[in-house]
């Protein structure tokens, strides 16, 4: 198994709607305990995230483009977090997913330096290394109804822009669409094979005549009336 | 990299320790320069309580230290782990070493407690060295540079130190003058080839490839060679990773500093050296000069260094 | 928008989100009107004047500006430090936007610049002219003084919050 998450750089609008519900759901999680905020009130406010999301700008006006990217752990096939850590704090499930044991924990940072995206932070309140779980806690829980077995970024996301499936199972939603949009790793080269994949944004259809506008209108149409409701 | 004084002082401390302790031991193991019982006993003291107050020091870096005995359990794979197992395995055998020393016992048993004692040394130092070279989101650690930095300048530090101790005890300096030059001069090449490996930027990440343009991402326009550029980072203070990761060193501080660095950590030590008064007085003067040197190099170290998630941050490159 | 929402919350998450603002323009005109990221600027309307921090970027059209509006906040108000950067580093364009449209010669009365059909704000057709300030005019303006604590409100807050469920 290799769970993981597909994030669409196409439909993310940059609300962090997937980084406030992260928070919110391991404000119950007895996975990693609440995450601190400090200063709440006060000039520097801070705090503990497991997802955080960026915006970059991609070439000059007017051809350019807004990327909205959130970023948390890719949940990599190989690691580096989990080899460096000393104490084993720092594992990688069978089913894919990397945690950390906040019983074992020393907070020594060597994972956070092992980890190029940023995924850990250390909270100072338990001295302990956090990241993100891909929600361990809900996608087994069998009292949710099944479509609620997701990670809570997922289901909150507006705009359908986060799936989470499994990567071995080439059937999967997060397989079938990285491999129709052509979804990609960051950074492959360092070697650690994240498992998370990002959809590109799509390239504009130029609308070329009237006919083509009409079938167009019809299909949004069409799709909006369909009795499918996709998560 | 945010440059932790606890780490800064604890691989400086330990390294001269570490560098002290194997050449007391090897040159009791070859009866180099015919070093007195109580003069060998003192240097591998030293060295002993010199990586003690790093270690000591280096747990005051951890945010959860009542978990640091677990840090053992990762020799397999942890480099960390692997550290604290040949430091920990040490000072029992160097403490038995020392006492065989004191008690001026010879013969197999102190011949092999010594070679032990400097394996483990080298075994610690290279450790600590690799703790920092095989992180690859790090590319002014993730080099060969650092590991042989870090053995030579930790014998360059242990060698003054172990030429004090001659002055004050031996009754030839001189061949631990020539040692200690010896290692001054090949930690200094070995430090002025670390820099330059480093600038060279050729080879570094950008942000660009960090988000995936080129593969990913298109549009209208060229922007599969466009270039990227940070608009928000998502966050209006502070978080863990701007504090571990953000440190800023204005180009000129950090010219200012390596002068500093490279004056204090071999310039005066080295001249000392070459003027070669074999007072102990002086000769510890120049060690601890060297030393001074050394954590400016470390902070320098820390500084200079430049993490992958800058990128995300917006940094152009590392 | 990620503060417009959370009033009467000052919601800690969203704070860290979002809590101080700036004016973003066009790098391009930015560049033809001598003006550069991060220069503090004065922004004038018929109406009224304010200063603020400028930041460039692509993706706006080129005689378009637009801010995070909402972000700023009086000193001491909503239960924040008064160094809250709130107050210190946000803005708010209101105080270049008249309440009433302008004065209609075939109508005396005045009416309200707002949408017809709902009546919320409807400010996008406001013109302003944005010039760079003189050295030393920096920091926001118009600033308040700090408002006065409620009765009872001894000014004491958590320093770490952790929201338990």
């Amino acid at each position: 198994m290799k769970l993981g998450l597909v994030i669409d750089l196409d439909t993310c609008v940059g609300c962090h709607a997937c980084a406030t519900a992260c928070k919110e759901w391991n404000a119950s999680s007895k996975v990693n305990g609440a995450l601190s905020d400090y200063e709440p009130f006060g000039a520097e406010p801070s705090g503990v995230w497991f997802n955080r999301v960026r915006h970059y700008e991609v070439g000059d006006y007017p051809e350019n483009k807004t990327i909205n990217f959130p970023v948390c752990c890719m949940h990599c096939a190989d690691a580096d977090c989990v080899t460096v850590c000393p104490t084993g704090a720092s594992y990688k499930r069978d089913d894919g997913i990397v945690l950390v044991d906040q019983d074992k924990c020393m907070g020594c940072n060597l994972c956070a330096w092992a980890c190029p995206y940023g995924a850990r932070e250390l909270d100072q309140v338990p001295g302990t290394m956090k990241k993100c779980t891909l929600c361990v806690d809900r996608i087994y829980d069998e009292m949710l109804a099944p479509e609620d077995r997701q990670p809570a970024c997922v289901l909150a996301c507006p705009t359908h822009a986060r799936m989470f499936g499994d990567f071995d199972d080439p059937q999967s939603e997060v397989s079938r669409v990285t491999a129709e949009r052509g979804g990609f790793g960051l950074l492959p080269e360092l070697g650690y094979a994240p498992v998370s994949r990002y959809l590109p944004p799509r390239q504009p259809q130029p609308v070329i005549d009237a006919d083509d506008a009409r079938a167009l209108l019809e299909r949004g149409l069409a799709s909006l009336a369909s009795p499918v409701i996709r998560r | 990299m945010k440059p932790a004084v606890s780490i800064i002082f604890f691989t400086v401390s330990s390294g001269a320790g570490l560098g002290l302790l194997a050449l007391v031991a090897l040159c009791d193991t070859f009866a180099f320069g015919s070093l007195p019982a109580h003069a060998l006993w003192r240097g591998a003291l030293l060295g002993v309580v010199l990586v003690a107050a790093g270690l000591a020091s280096s747990v005051l870096h951890l945010a959860n230290p009542k978990n640091a005995w677990r840090s053992f359990s990762r020799f397999k794979t942890s480099w960390l782990s692997r550290e604290a197992v040949f430091a920990a395995a040490l000072f029992p055998v160097s403490g038995l070493y020392i006492v065989l020393v004191i008690q001026s016992k010879g013969g197999a048993s102190r011949i092999l407690l010594a070679i032990l004692t400097c394996a483990l040394a080298w075994a610690v130092l290279i450790c600590t060295a690799m703790i920092y070279a095989s992180l690859k989101p790090i590319r002014q650690w993730h080099t060969r540079w650092t590991p042989v930095n870090y053995v030579l300048l930790g014998h360059w530090s242990g060698a003054l130190l172990l030429w004090a101790i001659a002055c004050a005890y031996a009754t030839r300096s001189a061949p631990f003058l020539l040692v200690a030059g010896v290692f001054g001069l090949a930690a200094l090449a070995a430090k002025l080839a670390y820099w330059h490996s480093i600038g060279d930027d050729a080879q570094a990440l950008t942000l660009e490839r960090a988000i995936g343009v080129r593969e990913g991402v298109h549009g209208p326009g060229p922007i599969s060679a466009a270039h990227a550029r940070l608009l928000d980072v998502g966050h209006s203070h502070g978080t863990f990773l701007t504090s571990e990761f953000g440190f800023q060193l204005a180009q000129r501080h950090a010219r200012g500093l390596r002068g500093v660095a490279l004056a204090l950590g071999f310039g005066l030590p080295l001249a000392w050296l070459v003027v070669g008064v074999a007072h102990w007085q002086p000769a510890l003067a120049a060690a601890v000069c060297c030393i001074m040197g050394l954590l400016v190099e470390r902070w320098l170290f820390f500084a200079e260094a430049k993490h992958t998630v800058r990128l995300y941050h917006g940094d152009p490159r590392t | 928008m990620m503060m417009y929402h959370s009033w009467d919350s000052q919601n800690a998450w969203l704070r860290q989100i979002l809590s101080e603002n700036s004016l973003y323009m066009n790098r391009g005109t930015a560049h033809e009107l001598e003006l550069g990221d991060g220069d503090w600027v004065w922004v004038e309307s018929h109406h009224g004047r304010i200063r603020c921090r400028l930041k460039t970027m692509e993706g706006v059209e080129a005689h378009t500006v637009w801010t995070w509006n909402a972000v700023g906040k009086q000193a001491g108000t909503w239960g924040l430090s008064p160094d809250a950067s709130e107050a210190t580093a946000g803005f708010l364009l209101n105080h270049l936007i008249s309440e009433l449209l302008p004065r209609n010669a075939s109508d005396a009365r005045r009416l309200t610049n707002s949408d017809p059909v709902t009546g919320q704000a409807a400010w996008f057709d406001l013109r302003v002219k944005v010039s760079k300030c003189a050295p030393g005019e920096t920091g926001i303006w118009p600033v308040f003084a700090a408002a006065k604590p409620l009765p009872g409100d001894h000014g004491h807050r958590p320093r770490v919050w952790r929201y338990h469920a």
